[in-house]
């Protein structure tokens, strides 16, 4: 067996365990560990806590209905189209449907057209480039941004440009890439999976936190933020 | 002010007249986003006036008039800075066209006093105390006979 | 002032006072920007990008990854930050898309600030005034006591029968003003009571300190005397028996 079909079956086996329980367990770990340290040192959160407020953000934020995005409608509607796509396309599209149903576990469920998922994934690529862009351009956002910023837009761009490239046989002409598309492309999106717990990224989980406590901060003085 | 606010609600404190001209009422942090009394702030406001103007993002969302968070008892080395930062809050206040601006806080009332000096805003900023006792009416039994 | 800076308690302090809120924000803040034109002093000065708010509370994230290794030049530059670039006024938490409170974190800073005994001249003076004569200006129980009295008589001339009741047991509402109003401003003293007055209520003034309602020890992160502070209005308004506290407008 030569080092690149090691590196399939790896990729394919144990890798693609490993970086579902990291992203698993090690989510699930920082919410253990969210609220171990917050019951001790948050005290504030814990003794206002009101559901309603915490719940009535959320809703004001998961949907765009907040004074931010009438604020700044541009990039905050393109934050919530880029954060839709994020979670969309790699959960419905068909062929990753498949490798479930394939698998052990013998999952399935329904899928979006591939055209939507095609669409999607290009959509979700011209946002990234624009916040790339934004990063290295805008005088504001280069100033606050941090090496890790750069990296994580692309570790996260990766798995999609990879997923395009490989379902539409792009550079299937060109040496290497062509070649070993589909490796990289699952190696991208495990190296994503296993980034998150540990990274900014973690904000899909902890944000929820973050917000309800900021919730509770305001609801207790009678207003949702 | 939230007192005040019911007492004029409940006609424990009845006007004898309200502003005629134009007021706008500023929302001091503490008071307002940090202590929840948007609404109160406002309607007392409202109660004063005949011709009530908010301001953008008037409520929780209000800006700050850069006295705050111990910037006015720093004193010297601060001036430069709130003065700066204050103008956000006097282009505000122009925008409104108020000549009278309530302003519920001890704070908030010496930076506009200095801003308005600063901008020429040409406004008057009172607390709500001194404007109350101005409207006020004042009951038959409490007024000295005049010798 | 302390000359030296040290760098072990710096880093405990810090490190005590983190909760899971502090440490979630400073990781998962994505740097978004969108905090940005929420701050009267980013726009104020031309949309300077290093008034960003996620921008200033980067020392706190710098001091942590340092272990508190800290030299004074650098607390200096904090301090530049967290007293003359910001209000702690809270807009930019409203706007944050994860209510990332930044004032919250900038005042941690003042507090971390004040524990090397690095705070506002201004603010420190008020704070040894109150821990000497139980108010930030330095007015004596005497002082402030003929004032009330001196107001009282003013305004019974206006207004008859009105008193200013002093300590008086079992009032509805006790009544607390900025220690301002005593030395500068007598007449917002007098407003209130003619509005106490008419309105019929039942009030007083507390002799003793707690009569002072300013909190600046909370301001340059003084947490001991802003305790102080509150915990003295609360013992006056727990011995006078009272329903309510009523602060200065």
């Amino acid at each position: 067996m030569d080092f690149y079909s090691f590196l399939y079956t790896m990729a394919h086996g144990p890798l693609l365990w490993i970086s579902f329980l990291t992203f698993i367990l090690g989510s699930l770990l920082r919410i253990i560990l969210y609220v171990n340290l917050s019951r001790k040192k948050d005290k504030i959160t814990h003794q206002h806590f009101n559901l309603k407020y915490v719940l009535m953000s959320l809703f004001r934020w998961i949907l765009p209905l907040n004074r931010t995005v009438a604020k700044n409608p541009i990039f905050t509607i393109l934050g919530y189209i880029f954060h839709i796509c994020l979670i969309v396309v790699p959960i419905w599209y068909v062929g990753h449907i498949s490798l479930w149903e394939e698998s052990r576990f013998g999952w399935t469920w329904a899928s979006i057209p591939d055209e939507w998922a095609d669409r999607m994934t290009l959509v979700f690529l011209a946002i990234a480039l624009f916040f790339l862009l934004r990063r290295i351009f805008s005088r504001d956002i280069r100033k606050i941004s941090t090496l890790s910023d750069y990296f994580l837009l692309v570790v996260t761009a990766l798995p999609f440009m990879t997923g395009y490239f490989l379902s539409h046989a792009t550079l299937d002409g060109v040496p290497f890439l062509g070649d070993y598309m589909e490796l990289i492309h699952i190696l991208s999106g495990e190296f994503m999976l296993i980034l998150i717990p540990f990274t900014k990224l973690s904000h899909f989980v902890l944000f929820l936190f973050s917000r309800g406590a900021t919730a509770i901060e305001f609801g207790r003085r009678g207003y949702t933020v | 002010m939230e007192l005040f606010h019911d007492y004029i609600r409940d006609g424990k404190i009845r006007l004898r007249e309200k502003f005629k001209e134009p007021t706008t009422v500023q929302d001091p942090c503490n008071v307002v986003r940090s202590g929840g009394l948007a609404d109160k702030n406002r309607r007392l406001a409202e109660f004063l006036s005949e011709d009530f103007r908010p301001m953008k993002y008037q409520g929780n969302y209000n800006f700050c008039c850069g006295g705050g968070g111990g910037a006015m008892p720093m004193g010297g080395e601060m001036r430069k800075y709130r003065l700066r930062c204050g103008k956000i809050k006097a282009e505000q206040i122009r925008d409104t066209g108020a000549k009278i601006v309530f302003v519920p806080c001890h704070n908030c009332i010496d930076q506009l006093r200095d801003l308005s000096k600063e901008y020429d805003l040409g406004i008057r900023a009172i607390h709500f105390k001194e404007a109350i006792t101005e409207l006020m009416e004042i009951p038959q039994e409490m007024i000295p006979e005049e010798d | 002032m302390a000359e030296d800076v040290n760098s072990r308690e710096i880093y405990e302090f810090l490190k005590t006072r983190i909760g899971a809120r502090f440490r979630t924000w400073l990781q998962i803040c994505s740097h978004c920007g969108l905090c940005a034109n929420t701050c009267h002093y980013y726009i104020a000065n031309g949309n300077e990008p290093g008034m960003i708010p996620s921008y200033k509370v980067r020392h706190l994230l710098e001091i942590l990854k340092r272990k508190g290794r800290v030299d004074r030049k650098y607390l200096e530059t904090v301090y530049h930050t967290v007293y003359h670039e910001c209000n702690m006024c809270r807009r930019c938490t409203l706007y944050c898309p994860f209510g990332i409170d930044i004032a919250l974190m900038i005042s941690l800073l003042r507090s971390m600030l004040f524990s090397q005994g690095i705070a506002p001249e201004g603010l420190v003076k008020a704070i040894e005034n109150y821990k000497k004569f139980g108010n930030q200006m330095a007015v004596t129980e005497e002082d402030w006591v003929d004032t009330i009295e001196w107001c009282e008589e003013e305004m019974a001339e206006e207004l008859l029968g009105l008193k200013i009741p002093i300590d008086k047991k079992g009032a509805r509402i006790m009544y607390t003003v900025n220690a301002r109003e005593p030395m500068f401003y007598p007449q917002d003293i007098m407003e209130v009571a003619k509005i106490f007055h008419v309105a019929g209520e039942d009030w007083t003034v507390p002799r003793k300190e707690g009569w002072d309602d300013t909190n600046l020890a909370m301001f340059c992160g003084d947490l001991k005397t802003a305790r102080l502070i509150v915990e003295n209005t609360f013992k006056r308004a727990e011995e006078l028996e009272v329903e309510k506290i009523a602060i200065t407008e």
